[in-house]
């Protein structure tokens, strides 16, 4: 079975985010945000197999930890994590 | 006999030719080694050479850690087969694989830095360049106070340029014999492109050679 997965990586509050700076500063600039402590993360999107759900999850979690981020300044959170649909490329190319 | 070093080269590795000339002026006999290798037993000095390995992509150093040669390199380690190096993103990659503690994350300014720094060197003034984006060290308050009990800031900054913790510019773990600063020696050990001539960086490579001689 195949899942597709959306992991949100974020440094860790105590970190400084100079880019997330930068943009709190642009927003004050143009007066639409006073302060609007801006921080930037990265998205990852992948697919992941697993037999069941629970054993693709813990997959996706060792992914994570061993190479999506470093537990030192970064925090990850699961946004989604749902089965990947199966779609029928044969009847999808008759149908065109 | 001549010391035997590898570099380690990763996709997007950049300084080894640099390297490569550095160790060889300093006595060591080089070889290049690809990051795929799985055995690195037969040398006595492993570079992790600067660049942007794997693109820098995820963050500094974080893909090259799962190489093969990386995982042998924790083994060549674990068995105490001679000494670490890391420059610049190698020192990243050492990080990366928990080889060194602490973290190297983006400088302060947010700027990539190319200059001739002063920094202090077990005690004495030294000049080295530094060119990197991601060279401010971080470590949370437990670790700083191990690097420090273990007496492992080798290199500090003098007027610290990214913002480091401490004006840690690189790390000696003693024991293991690793060590990783972001800072170019290979790049200060020809007269004509060291900074004002100033060949300090044979003076890393030198303290390196003594402690493998140990």
């Amino acid at each position: 079975m195949k899942y597709r997965a959306k992991v949100i990586v974020n440094l860790k509050d105590k970190i400084k985010d100079s880019k997330g700076e930068a943009v709190s500063a642009v927003l004050k600039r143009i007066s639409l945000e006073e302060n609007a402590n801006v921080r930037i993360g990265k998205i990852f999107e992948l697919e992941i197999t697993g037999k069941t759900a629970e054993i693709a999850k813990c997959k996706l979690q060792e992914i994570i930890d061993e190479v999506l981020v470093n537990p030192i300044i970064e925090t990850s959170k699961i946004l989604e994590f749902e089965p990947l649909e199966i779609t029928d490329t044969k009847n999808e190319a008759q149908i065109k | 006999m001549k010391l035997k070093a590898g570099i380690i080269v990763f996709l997007g590795t950049n300084c080894e030719k640099d390297t490569k000339i550095a160790l060889d002026k300093t006595g060591f006999k080089t070889d290049f080694i690809f990051h795929t290798e799985t055995n690195l037993d037969k040398y006595d000095l492993i570079v992790l050479a600067g660049g942007f390995s794997f693109g820098d992509y995820i963050r500094a150093g974080r893909l090259a850690k799962l190489s093969p040669s990386v995982f042998a390199l924790k083994d060549y380690i674990k068995h105490k087969k001679g000494f670490t190096l890391g420059i610049c993103n190698g020192f990243q990659i050492l990080t990366e694989a928990n080889l060194l503690p602490g973290v190297l994350i983006e400088n302060k300014s947010t700027k990539f830095i190319c200059n001739d720094e002063p920094l202090i060197f077990n005690g004495e003034k030294i000049t080295l360049p530094i060119a990197h984006k991601e060279g401010c060290f971080y470590a949370d308050f437990d670790t700083l106070k191990f690097i420090e009990e273990k007496n492992m800031a080798f290199l500090k900054y003098q007027n610290n340029p990214n913002g480091s913790i401490n004006d840690i510019a690189g790390l000696y773990d003693r024991e293991n014999k690793i060590m990783g600063l972001m800072p170019h020696p290979e790049r200060a050990v020809l007269k004509e492109c060291a900074p004002n001539g100033q060949t300090d960086g044979i003076k890393i490579f030198d303290f390196i050679k003594e402690e493998i001689l140990k």
